[in-house]
């Protein structure tokens, strides 16, 4: 009963072009690493520079995607405490030629990444989004969905990795841009600051942004 | 004597130097979850590690057989989830048959104790560390017994970083990220870190 209410106050959200707007969602509304922070570990500790960034996000993006998609077909008569099992069991499996591949084009960055890895398999767009959001919508719906949250997560992941490597070695993707060398930021400490840091000012200019559009829409409203 | 020293001596350096989620942010989604009640903080540190030992128990025999295969670390996450997924089904199945009230309050989140990056990494490292039985528990122990002690830390925390003092964007998850970065920075100096100055 709730998830159909849920589902119906998503789908009022429609535009008058019939888009879906609650769809780009994942970009930065619900953006899981600045606004819900609830992907952290492989951006505050892996992601130190922008090629690590890059990896990690690729993997994010194929194991998320494809663990979410065919898990959608488990049946909702197994209880949610039993279903993780499986979702956890897919995500495992797709990890196998996710890495070998990835291993192929990057070798040395899946190397220096470590644990971080793998631990892509139990992310929060598995085990908590799939029930209160994904699996609420079509398919074709969810996997949109599911795509711009990918992308949102990439583009923290990947400007995470780019900000750090310029702070720690002055470099962007190895290319030499200034002198500067802070290499301790490499440290968790600096991701953390780093994270916290991105997030606070986003939030902040998310905000900011909503309340112009919603003056703008009132004062246009006043004028007609 | 010297078992008892592995053990205690591992369960220390998991604790403060390898910390869970001031050294490698392992489970700090689930530190946010947790911080906010009592009740979550002692549940689901107390969740964690229970799984984590009992698994710990079941994946030291396994990481010595395997340790010498070729593609370990690309089978490594599947035979886990495998394991956590047997310990958590059976732990379920005994909870539920004889402390059903117990299992009424724990279903609702019971999964965020098991399936999280904690759990996950924590066996992932110490694989790599793959020390004796004694020193493979003691990892567990003392990874389990960090996570808890940082969600205490941030348990106290939480009212001052929700408070109106802290700009309103930032309030909640960004102060606590750098929260846990100070903390973090207050950790590795226990690590040895040195100025070269």
């Amino acid at each position: 009963m709730a998830a159909t209410k849920k589902l119906k106050a998503i789908r009022e959200k429609k535009t008058e072009r019939g888009f879906d707007r609650s769809l780009l969602d994942g970009l930065a509304k619900q953006n899981i690493v600045l606004m819900t922070g609830i992907v952290n570990a492989p951006v505050v500790i892996a992601a130190t520079t922008f090629k690590k960034g890059v990896v990690i996000a690729i993997a994010f993006a194929v194991i998320s995607m494809l663990t979410i998609f065919i898990c959608s077909f488990v049946p909702k008569k197994i209880v949610y405490t039993l279903r993780v099992i499986i979702y956890a069991l897919v995500g495992s499996v797709i990890y196998i030629p996710t890495v070998l591949l990835l291993e192929q084009i990057f070798p040395l960055t899946v190397e220096l990444i470590g644990i971080y890895m793998p631990l892509i398999i139990t992310n929060a767009l598995i085990f908590s989004k799939t029930e209160s959001r994904f699996y609420l919508r079509r398919r074709g719906e969810m996997m949109i969905d599911v795509f711009f949250f990918a992308v949102g997560f990439a583009a923290v992941c990947a400007v995470t990795g780019a900000l750090r490597e310029m702070i720690c070695f002055g470099t962007f993707a190895g290319i030499k841009l200034m002198e500067l060398n802070i290499s301790a930021f490499e440290a968790p400490f600096g991701g953390f600051i780093l994270v916290g840091i991105m997030a606070g000012t986003f939030r902040a200019l998310y905000n900011f942004a909503r309340n112009r559009r919603i003056k703008q829409q009132q004062s246009a409203d006043n004028t007609k | 004597m010297s078992m008892l020293a592995a053990f205690v001596n591992t369960a220390m350096i998991a604790m403060f130097v390898e910390n869970a989620i001031f050294s490698r942010a392992l489970g700090t989604s689930v530190a946010f979850y947790a911080s906010r009640k009592t009740g979550n903080m002692v549940g689901l540190g107390l969740g964690i590690a229970y799984v984590l030992v009992v698994s710990s128990l079941i994946t030291y025999p396994i990481d010595g057989l395997l340790c010498d295969y070729e593609y370990f670390y690309v089978v490594m996450p599947l035979i886990y989830t495998v394991i956590i997924s047997i310990v958590y089904t059976g732990s379920l199945l005994i909870v539920w048959r004889f402390m059903p009230k117990l299992f009424k309050r724990i279903k609702k989140y019971v999964h965020l104790s098991v399936f999280n990056a904690a759990v996950l990494g924590a066996l992932f490292l110490n694989n790599v560390y793959h020390g004796d039985f004694f020193a493979y528990m003691g990892f567990a122990v003392g990874i389990s017994a960090g996570f808890m002690i940082a969600v205490f830390f941030l348990h106290i925390a939480n009212d001052r970083l929700n408070s109106p003092l802290v700009p309103a964007a930032f309030r909640g998850m960004p102060i606590m990220m750098v929260f846990i970065g100070i903390m973090s920075l207050a950790f590795y100096a226990l690590t040895g870190y040195n100025t070269s100055v």
